[in-house]
């Protein structure tokens, strides 16, 4: 972790700023940051959006070294990774993986990232993996039969199994594809999660990791929405509405900027000490041409929503989220509630024309306030310190793109799950159940 | 992974006289505690009171206590869902029918305690 200046002396300032930084990771027990400081992965994508996301993500979780064979990445995301890690080193070679003298790019890699969407990169770098017993993490989006979706996977040497089959792109050459950065913001994610547990010895996931649902019906409406926390869920809610090209977005947050926000809170960089909910809405303005508004205050029983086709609930408490529930259910709109910790994560979403019911109804939220105000009582008498809970990047990422899949599941005229996400379980996504076999 | 189950029974399938699997599974694990109950014993009753009976059965062996344990994790501040919904109705409203290798066919209802996730909110020291 030591970090030295030009001069070859210890630079104290920068290394405070990166303890601040990623506080909220280092806390975790286990958690080994010197494995990813000092790792270099190789990334190949064929699609800017995918790649660019998990370069962004990857510097925010304090990976340093990345060497990118893409033939574009989005300038934006891949300037604020930049900004957002002051050690962040990116090599970006332009182009297409498709022969084996390409090889000596990823000399010294820890591990690959694949990307891509042609079985020539796919295979190339499979047999690469295999000969230098370098792990791959592949994901990708899909399209196929009316259906659209994600595969993870991470294929380490004796893993020749059939999955591999399911992993390989049909295309052997570069070409047209299935992008869509909602759902790509979940494959980032979620190749990142398998990435950190390989860097630091943990255990990755023994089955495809997969989503799949209807493809979405085009819908030309531009729903008025509010989104409710500009945190960590709230960043990537916002991104994932810019992807999705939602233009009428609000959001609404009275904090500022704090230091330790920034290891999963990636547009906020050269925002400390501002307004959360003006940095967002300004920067995706900026970025996507977005057109969002600001609001500095909390949300309350009092704030005004009737002009809202739907709220996005990425608040951090649950008392907050009783009030959310209760408005929406009272003013009769559609409310998409998510919400994190370290390793997990749930989007779970309350359509008022169902009659369903709330996301506080649906997860007991008041009995869990109601039990903790008598805990808290009891404990405040022991100790009166207060640390902030861990937080990373990966599961905000990956719950806000549930969250923003979900309601464009709804837009669509489908009916949208629940969904709850777990790092470390077999079972990582669970959107209903699977039949036993 | 995202295999969607939809509720499978339709009329003639229930009027079959099949037994019920009821398995309670803690948060994402891949096993739960299975409850198995013979035919005429649970079609009419809340799928909450047969839940109530599994949770409470006291004859279990090593491994099926340790899933209750995780179980009992969960459920302090978590709740039990089955498909990410509220638990509503008999087991039959939520059944899914499957046959095991032998061709037996059984009802089968997986249940989750599921523990939701808050935030970044600031707590107690003591409680991480």
């Amino acid at each position: 972790m030591a970090q030295m200046n030009r001069s070859g002396e210890l630079d104290t300032g920068n290394l405070m700023m990166s303890h601040g930084r990623l506080e909220r990771q280092l806390r975790i027990e286990g958690w080994n940051q010197n494995a990813l400081e000092n790792a270099k992965i190789g990334v190949v994508g064929d699609d800017d959006q995918l790649a660019s996301l998990y370069i962004l993500s990857a510097s925010a979780l304090g990976i340093n070294k990345l060497v990118v064979l893409s033939p574009a990445l989005t300038p934006q995301l891949v300037e604020t990774a930049e900004k957002l890690n002051p050690r962040f080193n990116l090599v970006h070679i332009e182009g297409f993986y498709t022969h084996p003298v390409l090889d000596e790019i990823f000399d010294g890699c820890n591990l690959f990232v694949d990307l891509s969407h042609y079985g020539l990169c796919n295979k190339l770098l499979l047999e690469k993996a295999c000969r230098e017993g370098v792990p791959v993490v592949r994901g990708f989006c899909f399209e196929l039969d009316g259906e659209q979706g994600f595969k993870v996977f991470t294929y380490l040497k004796g893993r020749e199994w059939q999955e591999l089959y399911e992993i390989i792109s049909d295309r052997n050459l570069p070409g047209s594809h299935f992008e869509d950065g909602v759902l790509g913001n979940i494959v980032a994610g979620i190749a990142l999660e398998e990435t950190k547990a390989l860097l630091m010895g943990g255990r990755v996931s023994d089955e495809i990791i997969s989503y799949r649902r209807k493809k979405l019906s085009e819908s030309r409406r531009q729903p008025n929405l509010l989104v409710v926390g500009a945190g960590a869920l709230g960043v990537f809610v916002g991104l994932g509405l810019a992807f999705a090209d939602f233009k009428r977005v609000t959001f609404i947050d009275s904090d500022n900027v704090d230091v330790t926000n920034l290891n999963r809170q990636v547009f906020f960089h050269d925002a400390v000490g501002t307004s959360k909910a003006h940095a967002l809405s300004s920067k995706l303005n900026q970025i996507f041409d977005m057109g969002s508004m600001a609001r500095l205050e909390d949300f309350t029983r009092g704030t005004a929503v009737s002009s809202y086709d739907a709220i996005f609930d990425c608040v951090d408490n649950f008392e907050t989220r009783i009030i959310l529930s209760e408005t929406c259910k009272h003013e009769g709109k559609v409310l998409v509630s998510g919400g994190t910790s370290a390793e997990a994560g749930q989007a779970v979403i309350f359509n008022p024309v169902e009659n369903g019911l709330t996301p506080a109804e649906l997860l007991g939220f008041s009995d869990i306030v109601r039990n903790r105000q008598v805990d808290t009582l009891r404990r405040a008498e022991a100790s009166c310190s207060h640390q902030p809970d861990p937080s990373v990047v990966m599961t905000n990422q990956i719950t806000a793109g549930f969250m923003v899949d979900a309601y464009r599941v709804l837009l669509s005229g489908q009916r949208p799950k629940n969904i709850f996400y777990h790092s470390t379980s077999p079972d990582k996504i669970l959107t209903g159940e699977r039949n036993r076999t | 992974m995202d295999t969607a189950a939809e509720k499978a029974v339709d009329v003639g399938q229930a009027e079959e006289v099949k037994p019920l699997v009821l398995e309670i599974i803690p948060g994402h694990a891949a096993e739960g505690l299975i409850e198995i109950f013979q035919p005429g014993s649970y079609e009419g009753e809340p799928l909450r009171n047969l839940l109530d009976l599994a949770l409470a059965r006291k004859n279990l062996n090593i491994e099926e206590q340790l899933i209750l344990e995780d179980i009992s994790r969960q459920l302090d501040g978590g709740k039990l869902l089955c498909r990410g919904q509220e638990i509503t109705g008999t087991a039959l409203d939520f059944a899914v029918q499957e046959q095991t290798e032998a061709g037996e066919k059984y009802y089968y209802v997986p249940v989750r305690a599921i523990r939701p996730q808050e935030g970044g909110s600031l707590r107690p020291e003591s409680w991480n």
